[in-house]
């Protein structure tokens, strides 16, 4: 028991330090205490960082003394969180410290060597890069560049990220690198350049204090973005007359306490609303016309293109449109059991200009009766209830000049048409001219720490390069190979597999050697039954680097311990745009290894003559590299990483050390994190991505691309905010993807002869009045609903106390106490009708597996009857063997929001 | 014993009652308050489970616009 005199004292102490955080005055003798630290603070250090877990991006200051993490506060300088933290950031004190850390490399073995069936054994590094060098090497023979995969994260730090799509795409030739992010930002990304023609919102978190009206649209905020709820709460309690919260959602989540509207709707209907809107928009004469005729055209695209599954199954070859979808595409009622062939299953990205009279003609069907009656989410509600609902909605988006933003996650990006709802998004804001500024816009937000930054800035993805440019691209293959120093033909045209497709080709033993880093594929991938197979043939070689023995490790053949968070540099982007780098604050414990490290040592098993040959239609590079100075014995680590030693040393008396480690500098002898930024940075300099120089962040909490001459930018395309938006232009979608299309009409595209879709470009070659496109997109039900076997809805997701598949979470205690197992939330009703009540396990059922889990009716989700949620954190109750593999056929992100099972009792 | 400092929201006229309220629970004290209604609150807790706990219901007092943590000093011997 602490002397009651230390408790107050430390209480005393922690107020003092919290309210000068906040910036409140404090009376001397409060800071005098302030300024006697406790004992366990004396000689603590803190330095910035970024959080480790969601978009959000808060910045926290974290407490380090004898080489352990002590405390964590939010940092008050921070414009996102503003010193505060949530639950889950408190959870950076203690996730390094999980008591089953992965510590040495393992490897299944048997008799000293490999074995598929073997039991796992510690090993060195040497050996066990040494092992999987060969099976990469194996596995490249037999297959190619194609033969090998690796799957990575939207946790990745951007060196990593960067490192990996280096090795990946310069140093194998291989396009098969994707992240979890797929799962996860892809139809937001397909939505972006559609639409903008350059990825990520044009808008930034400042537009939750600039507005008067926020809508979500299936965004759990209250618990998946605590810190960006807490501000739009405050927003609302300060002028709580003049700020509306509307929570679209299909159950009753945490949000729908503070919101002044909540409105329940089916799976899938969120398309037929957003039509609804538009309609509405343009017959209450609320379209912003002169916004629209100068910076908008309007366009759609094919709706034959299947939902992404494999393409045997019956629905990615024909559909017959039920009465609904029959209506929402224009065919009325009398269209009901139209056949419609999937002829454009390959071609889903196509689009081409229509004028306005089709779009209107388009949306005509999208009446109030309509679309309440199709979206009407919850069987107890009646409707006339609902239809005004509906009103209220469009009443709030077509108010003349009221600021309006809105916000979504995976309710509109874990969907089988979400390209397609991300693009309606920006449709309905674009008509009423209410985007691109100050409180007004589609803003769509992240799950991952750096989902953004990495994932999509880097382009670690089968179709990407660096800075929103693409590997089927020649001039942006030109560019990398440029300043990569690599011999023209080096990188592989044909884009890799996605992250579905890659599951499957280790299934069908096309991919023989898959690595899988900072993410928990065999727990993460829906339908999983079929991966755990895939894993365990003998011809395939898996390896998971990790920092926790997770599902995926216990499926691997070797497992690499990973180093986390505070043990190493690093840097994140969050979902407004903003980078924030941090230094490495402890040591990993025992062998582990930064993600980085791996890259660079697993390369040193490759010489240039190994990887570089011909390959099918790929040239042999080899002789060519001569002239770039590599030699055939050159190892790829030398050629890929060694090379920018000379510019990047490393001291520790580097202006930047202050005194903390750089592990991976002392080991290779550079300042390897400042070498990978600034070759990274290059490839977005001068086109819209332009990011500071490596110290510059140091100084700051984070700051928000495109930084010109030191500047960051809050608003995108706004004059006077965007450096890219010329003087006169008031706005500018400048992004330059897409910006070329055929004319057509609802039909399809009528010649071939494209439209420019900009006034000029500029000496720099920068778009002059760039135009966004306002899309078409109609109702679609998606491939699988209940029916008389399976009954019901199965949306999974996350709770506020785990992060993903709980791989750190789970390993705090206290967070895994608040939440040990995942529950299935029903309606009380639901579960009476089976025979089950609260607490009860149940057996759920899909066409693709079952697992046990306990029934919750009564806390946290309201679900309405006919639905169950279930998160898909716990390694126990394994909800992907449920799940259905089907896709945005757009963007190839996985829809994991709904599928039909049923519920019985165990 | 895990200690956290929160900064609470509320209208500066609803302050003292505020300040009453959660002075009567064993794990909370108050601390400095200003003009503009914000009030640093330090909590008790044994595990985070409890922090969030006693968090939703230092958020659930009435007149709470909002609270959020500032400060997580995670086990502090006692």
């Amino acid at each position: 028991m602490t002397h009651p005199n230390r408790r107050e004292f430390l209480r005393n102490s922690l107020a003092a330090s919290a309210a000068l955080a906040v910036g409140m005055q404090l009376p001397k003798e409060a800071q005098a205490a302030w300024m006697k630290d406790p004992e366990e603070y004396k000689g603590i250090t803190w330095d910035r960082s970024a959080c480790r877990f969601c978009g959000t991006g808060c910045s926290i200051l974290v407490g380090v003394k004898d080489d352990k993490i002590r405390a964590v506060k939010g940092d008050p300088e921070s414009p996102v969180n503003r010193g505060l933290l949530c639950v889950k950031g408190y959870a950076n004190a203690k996730i390094l410290y999980g008591e089953d850390r992965l510590t040495t490399p393992l490897l299944r073995m048997k008799n000293g060597k490999h074995a598929k069936d073997g039991e796992f054994a510690p090993v060195s590094w040497d050996q066990a890069f040494k092992v999987m060098a060969e099976q990469c090497k194996r596995a490249l023979r037999q297959k190619g560049p194609k033969g090998i995969a690796l799957f990575g994260s939207g946790q990745y730090t951007i060196d990593e990220g960067y490192a990996a799509a280096k090795l990946v795409k310069a140093g194998f030739r291989s396009n098969n690198i994707e992240p979890n992010a797929r799962h996860c930002m892809a139809s937001a990304v397909v939505g972006f350049f559609q639409t903008f023609g350059i990825d990520e919102p044009s808008g930034c978190y400042d537009d939750i204090e600039a507005t008067d009206n926020m809508v979500l649209w299936g965004a759990n905020m209250a618990e998946m973005h605590p810190i960006l709820w807490t501000r739009a709460v405050r927003r609302k309690m300060t002028a709580p007359d003049r700020v509306t919260i509307v929570n679209l959602t299909t159950y009753t989540n945490r949000c729908s306490e503070l919101a002044d509207l909540e409105i329940i709707f089916k799976p899938n209907t969120d398309l037929a609303i957003f039509n609804y809107l538009a309609r509405e928009a343009i017959a209450r004469g609320a379209m912003d016309q002169a916004f629209v005729k100068k910076h908008c055209v309007f366009s759609t695209g094919p709706r034959d293109i299947g939902f992404g599954l494999e393409a045997s199954h019956p629905k990615e070859q024909e559909i017959a449109l039920s009465k609904a979808e029959a209506i929402a595409w224009g065919l009325g009622p009398e269209g009901e059991g139209t056949k419609v062939t999937q002829k454009h299953r390959n071609g889903a990205l196509k689009h081409w200009l229509i004028e306005f009279a089709d779009f209107k003609q388009a949306i005509e069907p999208y009446t109030l009766d309509f679309v309440a009656q199709t979206a009407k989410g919850d069987a107890g509600e009646d409707l006339e209830g609902f239809k005004k609902k509906l009103v209220r909605l469009a009443d709030i988006y077509c108010k003349k000049s009221s600021p309006v933003v809105s916000f979504w996650t995976m309710g509109m990006n874990q969907h089988v048409r979400g390209s397609w709802v991300n693009e309606q998004a920006y449709m309905l804001h674009l008509l009423l001219g209410k985007q691109a500024k100050p409180g007004m816009g589609a803003f769509s937000l992240t799950g991952q720490p750096s989902a953004c930054g990495t994932a999509r800035e880097v382009g670690t993805f089968a179709h990407r390069l660096p800075a929103d440019m693409l590997v089927a691209k020649a001039p942006h293959r030109a560019k990398a190979e440029e300043i990569w120093g690599l011999p023209a033909g080096t990188l592989n045209p044909k884009p890799g597999d996605h992250a579905i497709k890659m599951m499957r080709k280790l299934e069908q033993g096309e991919i023989k050697f898959f690595w899988s880093q900072v993410s928990n594929p065999f727990q993460d991938f829906p339908n999983a039954n079929r991966w755990f197979k895939a894993a365990q043939e003998p011809d395939n070689f898996i390896v998971v680097s990790d920092c926790y023995p997770t599902i995926s490790a216990k499926m691997a053949d070797l497992i690499l311990p990973s180093a986390m968070i505070f043990e190493k540099w690093g840097a994140y982007g969050n979902a407004e745009r903003r980078t924030q780098h941090w230094r490495q604050m402890v040591a990993p414990p025992g062998e582990a290894k930064g993600d980085t490290w791996q890259f660079l040592e697993f390369a040193k098993h490759f010489t240039i003559a190994e990887v570089w040959g011909a390959r099918g239609k790929l040239p042999d590079v080899i002789q060519a590299a001569r002239g770039k100075g590599i030699k055939g014995s050159d190892s790829l680590y030398e050629v890929l990483f060694g090379r920018l030693r000379a510019s990047h040393p490393w001291s520790k008396d580097h202006p930047l050390a202050e005194g903390r480690k750089n592990d991976i500098a002392e080991e290779f002898g550079f300042f390897v994190h400042k070498a990978l930024w600034e070759e990274y940075r290059l490839f977005g300099q001068g086109h819209g991505h332009d990011l500071a120089p490596f110290d510059a962040y140091f100084k700051v909490p984070g700051l928000r691309w495109p930084v010109v001459k030191g500047r960051e930018t809050a608003w995108r395309y706004l004059e006077g905010s965007d450096p890219y938006v010329a003087p006169g232009e008031g706005f500018n979608f400048y992004g330059p993807a897409l910006k070329a299309l055929p004319k057509g009409d609802l039909q399809g595209p009528s010649g071939a002869d494209k439209v420019k879709l900009f006034g000029s470009k500029d000496a720099q070659g920068h778009l002059r009045g760039g135009k966004a496109k306002i899309f078409f997109r109609p109702y679609q039900e998606p491939p699988e609903a209940p029916d008389q076997e399976y009954d019901l809805w199965l949306s999974t997701g996350r709770v506020i106390e785990h992060w993903h598949s709980g791989t750190m979470t789970r390993r705090v205690p206290e967070l895994h106490l608040a939440m040990p197992n995942a529950l299935i939330y029903m309606h009380p009703a639901d579960a009476k009708k089976r025979g089950l009540k609260q607490g009860d396990v149940a057996k759920m059922t899909s066409r693709r597996g079952e697992v046990l889990a306990r029934i919750e009716t009564q806390e946290r989700n309201h679900m309405p009857r006919g639905m169950i949620f279930v998160p898909w954190f716990d390694e126990q109750v394994l909800i992907n063997k449920l799940t259905l593999d089907q896709t945005c056929p757009l963007s190839k992100q996985t829809d994991y929001k709904k599928c039909a099972v049923k519920v019985a009792k165990a | 014993m895990n200690l956290s400092a929160l900064l609470i929201h509320t209208q500066p006229t609803k302050l003292p009652d505020l300040i009453t309220r959660i002075e009567a629970v064993s794990w909370a004290k108050t601390h400095h308050h200003d003009e503009q209604g914000r009030l640093i609150v330090t909590v008790e807790a044994a595990d985070l489970r409890e922090d969030q706990q006693r968090l939703e219901k230092i958020q659930s007092l009435p007149g709470v616009i909002s609270a959020e943590v500032v400060e997580f000093w995670p086990d502090m011997q006692t």
